[in-house]
């Protein structure tokens, strides 16, 4: 059985040097790793900058989607900035499935970035350095569940101008700006109930091959609107191309399908993940 | 035409075939399903047995973080305290396959019910989780409500707050509650049907 004691981070430079020494020599079993990653070495008050959140997860672990799916929880974030700073919501990298026992779940496996944009003020309190901190909680599962929270540090020098992080820093937010999905405006959705169905259409780009449509899966952003566990299927109408998709029976008839559309690594679809905003007519 | 059109048009034309079939998803209470389980002191239970009692089924798993905030703070407990007190069947019922995490002897069971102060009519073992099934239990807790008539007038989960942190007990609507008390006041259920969440019930 899994140890469920939660991994405390504590408060403070030196006691969270201490316990990085110590997740560094003891074996800790299941324990993730987390890291806050700013996009700049120094900000010029008013401009805003990424940061991201980096999860590194146990081979056979995974935490979860901002939809968890039949199980588990989002991560969540909460954030201590100084006045004249604040925090965007978190763009969610595309989800993976995850199948275990009928159940479905939405989220991630190895390791996953959380971004963030921070926006600060031409009236930032003058100091010398910004320091931001970020709690995350998060819920990681394998055949058992662990809550885990960390409190993540980072800072910057405020400035005449803002200056990029180093390379390193970069590459990897860069990485997970990649795995974000796309608004694209030439992909068009809508959506339509029919009988025990919700129809969701795609109007494609032409540029897009739909043969790739069938590689793609749907992930709906609203935590119970749909029957996850029944099998979604391409069918077309009228020409259109639809996901038939089953809703579940507490969804509201007339509320929008949101998500996003994922294609697998293995695809030959150029896309790796859209926005899907599909409003009923 | 561009593809724009085409589509407002034929989703249109569709909606208007299919107009008469959008909000006719009434919740239809649908009767639960009999079962007959053996509890944590030998004794076996039948649903029939309770036929004209408002029964409770709670999906549990205490290695769950989601079940241990319901009961490290007496949430649970105090719903089966009051609503056994007002003659109402509650059955925890654990659906763990041999092996598998909240899967215990009974001996445990029966300590751990002392430990948490735990005050349901009976906890129930459902190993080769069949009833879980027949339920369409999805996670721990997950919930479930039946009339004296026998037919689920709630399932789902058993609050508004989806999380496993123990602040998000306080300010929470309990649909549990809210659907005893409506239904044992002769008043229908306003929230027949919710998303459970939680761990998944480890089959």
């Amino acid at each position: 059985m899994v140890n469920p004691t939660r991994v405390q981070h504590s408060a403070g430079w030196r006691v969270l040097t201490a316990l990085m020494f110590l997740a560094a020599t003891l074996p800790l079993g299941a324990a993730p790793r987390a890291e806050l990653l700013s996009s700049v070495a120094t900000v010029r008050p008013g401009d805003s900058f990424q940061v991201g959140v980096h999860l590194v997860l146990e081979d056979g672990w995974h935490t979860y989607w901002r939809n968890p799916g039949d199980s588990g929880a989002a991560p969540r974030l909460r954030w201590h900035l100084p006045e004249g700073c604040s925090a965007g919501p978190i763009e969610w990298p595309a989800p993976q499935r995850f199948t275990e026992g009928g159940l479905v779940s939405f989220g991630y496996e190895k390791d996953v970035t959380f971004l963030v944009t921070l926006q600060t003020t031409t009236n930032l309190a003058p100091a010398s350095v910004m320091l931001i901190r970020a709690d995350l909680s998060v819920l990681v599962c394998k055949d058992a569940c662990v809550p885990h929270e960390f409190s993540l540090r980072a800072g910057m020098r405020l400035a005449d101008e803002t200056t990029p992080a180093d390379s390193d820093r970069l590459a990897r937010l860069a990485d997970a700006n990649a795995r974000l999905p796309v608004a694209d405006p030439d992909w068009r959705f809508a959506s339509l109930r029919e009988e025990e169905n919700l129809l969701l259409f795609v109007d494609l780009p032409t540029t897009v091959d739909v043969a790739t449509l069938q590689d793609s899966l749907f992930f709906p952003s609203t935590p119970g609107q749909l029957e996850l566990s029944v099998a979604s299927r391409w069918t077309m109408r009228d020409g259109m191309h639809a996901l038939q998709l089953r809703p579940t029976a507490a969804v509201e008839p007339r509320a929008p399908l949101d998500g996003v559309l994922v294609w697998p690594e293995s695809s030959a679809a150029a896309h790796r993940a859209v926005h899907v905003h599909a409003p009923p007519p | 035409m561009n593809i724009k059109q085409t589509l407002v048009k034929n989703i249109t034309w569709m909606a208007a075939l299919c107009g008469v079939l959008v909000g006719v998803e009434s919740a239809l209470a649908r009767p639960a399903p009999s079962f007959s389980l053996t509890d944590t002191q030998g004794k076996a239970h039948s649903l029939s047995d309770y036929a004209g009692k408002f029964v409770v089924l709670e999906w549990i798993n205490h290695d769950c973080p989601f079940v241990k905030k319901h009961y490290n703070s007496d949430n649970m407990q105090s719903l089966q305290r009051k609503y056994t007190g007002l003659n109402v069947i509650w059955f925890s019922i654990n659906s763990s396959a041999p092996g598998k995490q909240g899967n215990y002897p009974v001996d445990k069971w029966n300590s751990m019910v002392e430990a948490k102060k735990a005050a349901p009519t009976a906890l129930l073992l459902d190993p080769e989780g069949t009833v879980g099934q027949a339920y369409g239990a999805k996670t721990t807790p997950h919930m479930f409500v039946i009339n004296p008539e026998g037919e689920i007038i709630y399932e789902g989960a058993i609050d508004d707050k989806a999380g496993y942190a123990d602040d998000e007990i306080a300010g929470a609507v309990n649909y549990v509650a809210a659907a005893l008390d409506a239904a044992m006041a002769g008043q229908p259920v306003a929230t027949p049907s919710t998303k459970s969440y939680g761990c998944s019930v480890k089959y």
